[in-house]
């Protein structure tokens, strides 16, 4: 179909696709295990797994919620400098606002600033790929590690869907 | 042919013979129907409310005044305690009538075991009533959607309320995966979420923020997660009160005065007196370690927010009887536990078992009922399930751990053992190892403490693992000062025996 056309290609979809699940996942199981000890004491290992369930059910969507916020412009503007160095310019900007929420969760009185701090992430963003990526080292960074986390794509997302199976399931069922 | 349904003069006349007849069975008929017709039960309970703040028990400063003029019409029981110090424990034991080493309902978010799924008050009381429920708090609402099945109507809550962060689909059997689920990953100081997570808790500040405003409320201790008007929600459940058909079972479980204090403008200068609370000292388990002055400021806040509650509850009763709901209900006003302001320990999450935190006020109103009746024996939540079953004239389950109330068939029995405990670091299905559980008899008061390791004082003192008792007389000594348990050897020793034995009973998880 011509409007799939508009999209960059799949390898350089999924290469972005990691750095988004490397911190949507990664934070979630970072709460996880901040969490397991205490749920070790107060819950049943069936209520775990089913928690367990519902993170990566909601890792999945959201990741594939950011994902789809990444394409829209690519999409609309298919020539755009966005698509053409796609890989380089959206794994940056979603490696800054993503750590930017991190840095807001981490400091509750934030939050408020959410707005803000979005803008700023988007100025560092165009700034930081106006400059730097006229350095080829750091563009080549770049690029390496976002095909490098296609690998958490293989590690997570079969667990997950099942786990979104599961639940739907369960759902049904209960 | 068709036959004709019209009268003519000789139908009329044998009718007529039979009319007196048919009057006589009418009113029998009626008679008989009022006989059976069930008077309804309706219990209130406000969440986290210790009798210690309430000028109807007795304190100085006026925060009760409504809730005194509902007693005056009323059984007052001026010992009576909760069955945990927590929410979740504290209404399964009122729900249930069991103790927590029974229905196990001890950890935050936690629940009844399979086996008291259907062993509670709105089971028993069967669908010949008509019952409704509504909490605002979470955690009991995991409760009432565990014990769904027998609840006809389920009151959402959020009912009346502003802002909802918590699930609230309580119709979802699998709602306590999805409480899990949405502390967990959706809200939290650090929800899981990170997209997600992070847009929703910006969209509460958001909201939050327009709601309210410094000029206009003050909130002390923490953001809600359901921020609500007291007024408005009081108002709205009693609106819904008349809804009900007769023969109703209503259960409404407000939240307030529970924390976070939320001080309107009515209520921001009361109590500005030179009334000290004890000053008491900081105890080893305890959570907060606040200071005297954070701790006098806090109580202010917490009596103020009661003032509040108080005034919001006179128009519910107001309601109530303005629609003749004092000549055809019982009404019941208790709490589920208390809330300490003493030894460095705010609030209820704490081992601690102090008359604070589990002293609660229970008031029973009779159908026309017009003069009060105070009763001084200790009493438990455990016994209202029991009470309100004999009054609905059902059968009293021998599981039941509570007794008659006196006043609607029991006796004040001042050797009866009354419990109140505190496992919430224990696992439920396992012999529960870390507790702190206290034992009124009487006059006297024990407390245990077993399994402490990680309070700070407790790493300095071993026997809060092994098991530290401390022994007071409530009559003598209410505010819990001197310790009796090196003087009084001989009443120490029996007592610390009856305790111990009844703990020992709770170990066998599966025969309870």
């Amino acid at each position: 179909m011509a409007i799939f056309n508009r999209l960059p290609k799949l390898e350089q979809i999924l290469s972005v696709y990691g750095v988004i699940i490397l911190f949507t996942y990664g934070w979630t199981l970072y709460r996880f295990v901040w969490k397991l000890p205490s749920w070790l004491i107060n819950l049943t290992i069936k209520e775990i797994f089913i928690g367990l369930c519902y993170a990566l059910t909601t890792n999945l969507f959201e990741s594939l919620v950011v994902l789809t916020i990444i394409l829209i412009p690519a999409l609309i503007f298919p020539n755009s400098k966005w698509s053409l160095e796609f890989v380089f310019r959206a794994s940056t900007f979603v490696g800054i606002v993503l750590f930017t929420f991190i840095r807001i969760l981490k400091n509750d009185a934030l939050i408020n600033d959410l707005p803000a701090y979005g803008l700023y992430a988007i100025a560092a963003t165009a700034l930081l790929q106006f400059v730097l990526i006229k350095l080829n080292w750091f563009h080549n960074l770049i690029i390496g590690f976002a095909e490098r986390t296609i690998v958490f794509i293989y590690f997570l997302l079969p667990p997950s869907l099942v786990a979104a199976f599961f639940l739907g399931i369960r759902r049904l069922w209960i | 042919m068709r036959k004709s349904t019209s009268l003519n003069r000789r139908d009329i006349l044998k009718l007529g013979m039979f009319a007196p007849a048919s009057m006589m069975l009418s009113k029998a008929s009626q008679k008989i129907k009022g006989g059976t017709k069930k008077l309804n039960i309706i219990v209130i309970v406000l969440d986290a409310l210790t009798a210690s703040s309430m000028s109807l028990y007795g304190h100085v400063r006026q925060t009760t005044p409504n809730m005194e003029r509902f007693a005056s019409k009323s059984n007052v029981y001026h010992s009576h305690y909760s069955g945990g110090t927590f929410t979740t424990a504290g209404t399964s034991s009122l729900l249930t009538g069991t103790y927590p080493w029974k229905h196990r309902a001890i950890n935050l978010f936690g629940y009844v075991t399979e086996k008291y799924t259907n062993r509670n008050i709105f089971n028993l009381l069967g669908s010949e009533y008509f019952r409704t429920a509504f909490t605002q708090n979470p955690y009991a609402d995991i409760l009432l959607s565990q014990f769904g099945a027998s609840i006809d109507r389920h009151y959402e809550i959020d009912s009346f309320a502003k802002i909802n962060l918590y699930s609230h689909d309580n119709n979802d059997r699998v709602l306590f995966e999805k409480y899990i689920y949405d502390d967990s990953f959706l809200y939290a100081e650090n929800p899981a979420s990170l997209f997600f997570g992070t847009l929703k808790k910006y969209a509460y500040e958001f909201k939050k923020d327009r709601l309210m405003t410094p000029a206009n409320e003050k909130i002390i201790g923490g953001v809600p997660r359901l921020f609500f008007s007291v007024e408005d929600v009081f108002s709205g459940m009693a609106g819904e009160v008349p809804a009900s058909p007769d023969s109703s079972f209503v259960y409404y479980h407000f939240y307030p005065p529970h924390q976070p204090y939320i001080i309107s403008p009515e209520v921001e200068n009361l109590f500005t007196d030179a009334w000290e609370h004890v000053n008491k000292p900081i105890h080893s388990l305890s959570t907060n370690a606040t200071t005297q002055e954070e701790t006098a400021e806090l109580l202010l806040m917490y009596e103020r927010y009661l003032a509040r509650t108080d005034m919001a509850f006179g128009s519910f009763i107001n309601h109530l009887e303005e629609n003749g709901y004092f000549e055809n209900s019982y009404i019941i006003l208790t709490s589920d536990h208390g809330e300490l302001f003493e030894r460095g320990a705010i609030g209820h999450l704490t081992p601690l078992v102090y008359e604070g935190g589990i002293h609660i006020p229970l008031i029973v109103h009779s159908p026309g009922q017009t003069e009060r009746k105070n009763f001084f024996t200790p009493t438990s939540a455990v016994d209202v399930m029991p009470t309100l079953l004999s009054i609905a004239n059902r059968d009293i389950p021998e599981w039941c751990d509570g007794q008659l109330l006196p006043g609607f068939g029991g006796t004040e029995d001042a050797t009866r053992k009354i419990f109140t405990m505190d496992a919430k670091l224990s696992t439920p299905s396992q012999e529960l190892k870390i507790i702190s559980i206290a034992m009124r008899q009487g006059n006297n008061k024990l407390h245990y403490f077993k399994g402490f390791t990680d309070y700070r004082g407790a790493r300095k003192n071993d026997s809060y693992r092994r098991g530290k008792f401390e022994l007071y007389n409530i009559a003598n000594d209410p505010h819990e000062i001197t310790d009796l348990l090196d003087s009084q050897t001989d009443l120490a020793s029996s007592m610390k025996d009856s305790l111990l034995q009844a703990y020992d009973q709770s170990k066998n998880f599966n025969n309870l």
